[in-house]
């Protein structure tokens, strides 16, 4: 199992839950779409899966681990199997593109030399080949949105979390970083991908995972939608 | 995937970018501590050499010093003492301090007319043996004694001793000087490292999310820490030494007692790799903590 939410609520400062009662699993070669609206707590679940939050109540499981209450010295090796793309791309401004597409590779302990060329290869895929030594910060939304795509899969995660990532490319771009995850997903990586963009959605026609309220429904592939449950 | 560009080398720029107090101001901070910490060192250096050389020349010599009733008789037991001396092994030399010499050292208490010929001014013999410590001194007293009953041999110990606990009193204090301005160094460190984590802290958010450890990214303060503090740590150094020397030209010219080396100098590097130590250390434990108390 890479991820299974059993009955998980999570509330800011005690306040109303933001989410509640969500359960969910994810397998090896998922791939889901998350939808929802504005402020029904995609975010805050991609962060709950990316552990950069810990649930106020029920029980998180990624990569069969328990990270509801593991140690902060369990984090990080769990943290390297996945690739994210955050919604507001967190690039590392005072980096070139290169180093920021590198970076998770040299966290991981890799040589300069054993990732160059991959890293290279990935950027040209993406279309910012001859940007290698800019800096994100001259790059245009939809670069910098290419930039933290190729940064979230350069170490062929087992799970790919990615936070609206067609938000701000072209068509054509959308279709060819949708490609890219399928090709991913192809090769093991378990793909989930929270958007608004319900064309895509139904385009691609995968399972979706639908947040309202903080509660969360699954949706089949085109299908109606029902309350999800931790066995479900 | 083919036609990839040329990759670049590998990253030089440190992941943490220059930032608030782990920039300059450390720099600064860090050059005045090892400055100081340079003059400490250098004047604990320069007190153990100069002490040495005391300590030296004083447990090489002796002084005896001959009384009596007569200047007759005290030219008689000076004599005496002079053949005991011949025949004591280890001794370099010796120089008699004569009437005339003593008439001089009087000049200012008696005038400058000279002594009365009865006038029993003791004889001082200055007493100088090949090395320190001296040959046994109490045998050698004895037969001064046996000799010149009015001869009587003074070692010089109570003067060494108490030259010695002053000068030990102020190597301690320039020591504890040196270990206020290291704790200094930590604590400047240590603030700039929770500076720079603060400063740089969606950079080290973002690096945590994508796996790395606390020691990973307390490694990158450490190395900024490295640099910065390195390079004020030199011009400290520089700094701490150019006003040693100029201290020791100053007292070497106005005080003709004894002379300070340049012995001291090569000690000072000591200081700023001390002080880059203890920043490194210190500042390395300070970002350990401050990225504990994060998820």
């Amino acid at each position: 199992m890479i991820v299974r939410f059993d009955n998980v609520g999570l509330s800011y400062d005690g306040r109303e839950e933001t989410l509640s009662d969500v359960s969910f699993q994810l397998r090896p070669g998922d791939f889901r779409f998350l939808t929802g609206a504005s402020g029904a707590g995609k975010t805050t679940l991609l962060k709950l899966i990316y552990l950069a939050l810990r649930p106020t109540r029920g029980e998180i499981t990624v990569f069969g681990e328990d990270v509801t209450m593991a140690p902060r010295e369990a984090l990080p090796e769990l943290r390297r199997r996945m690739g994210v793309v955050f919604q507001d791309f967190r690039l590392l401004d005072h980096l070139t593109v290169f180093e920021n597409v590198a970076l998770p590779l040299e966290i991981q302990g890799r040589d300069h030399a054993s990732y160059r060329e991959d890293v290279c290869e990935l950027l040209t895929w993406v279309g910012l080949a001859d940007k290698l030594d800019d800096s994100p910060a001259t790059l245009s939304g939809g670069e910098q949105q290419r930039v933290a795509l190729a940064r979230a899969v350069v170490g062929k995660p087992d799970l790919i979390i990615a936070d609206e990532p067609t938000g701000n490319v072209d068509p054509q771009m959308s279709e060819r970083i949708m490609r890219l995850f399928i090709e991913m997903n192809r090769l093991g990586a378990a793909v989930l991908v929270a958007t608004h963009d319900l064309e895509l959605v139904r385009k691609l026609a995968k399972p979706v995972l639908r947040l309202q309220s903080g509660r969360i429904f699954k949706v089949a592939a085109g299908g109606a939608s029902k309350p999800a449950t931790a066995r479900s | 995937m083919s036609d990839a560009p040329a990759a670049p080398p590998a990253r030089r720029r440190s992941l943490l970018p220059d930032a608030g107090a782990a920039g300059r101001p450390l720099s600064a901070a860090v050059s005045v501590v090892s400055l100081l910490a340079v003059l400490a060192i250098a004047a604990s250096a320069a007190i153990f050499d100069v002490t040495a050389r005391w300590t030296d020349d004083i447990e090489r010599a002796v002084t005896i010093r001959v009384r009596g009733v007569s200047a007759a008789e005290i030219e008689r037991d000076v004599a005496a003492v002079q053949r005991v001396l011949e025949t004591t092994g280890g001794v370099a030399g010796s120089r008699v301090i004569d009437r005339k010499q003593a008439a001089e050292l009087l000049s200012p208490w008696l005038g400058s007319g000279g002594l009365p010929d009865d006038f029993p001014v003791p004889a001082l013999i200055a007493v100088e043996f090949v090395r320190a410590p001296a040959p046994d001194l109490e045998l050698l007293s004895a037969r001064v004694a046996a000799a010149a009953p009015g001869a009587s041999l003074d070692d010089h110990r109570a003067w060494n001793a108490r030259l010695l606990s002053s000068a030990r009193a102020m190597q301690t204090a320039a020591v504890a000087v040196f270990a206020l301005v290291l704790g200094a160094a930590a604590a400047v460190a240590s603030f700039a490292a929770r500076a720079s984590l603060a400063a740089n802290s969606r950079i080290v958010e973002v690096l945590h999310l994508m796996g790395a450890t606390d020691g990973y990214i307390a490694a990158a303060v450490q190395n900024r820490l490295l640099r910065v503090a390195g390079l004020g740590a030199a011009a400290g150094w520089l700094g701490g030494t150019f006003f040693f020397l100029i201290g020791r030209a100053v007292l070497n010219g106005a005080v003709d007692v004894t002379t300070v080396g340049l012995g001291p100098v090569f000690w000072t590097p000591i200081a700023p790799l001390a002080c880059i130590g203890a920043a490194i250390f210190a500042g390395r434990q300070s970002a350990l903590a401050t990225l504990r108390a994060q998820l």
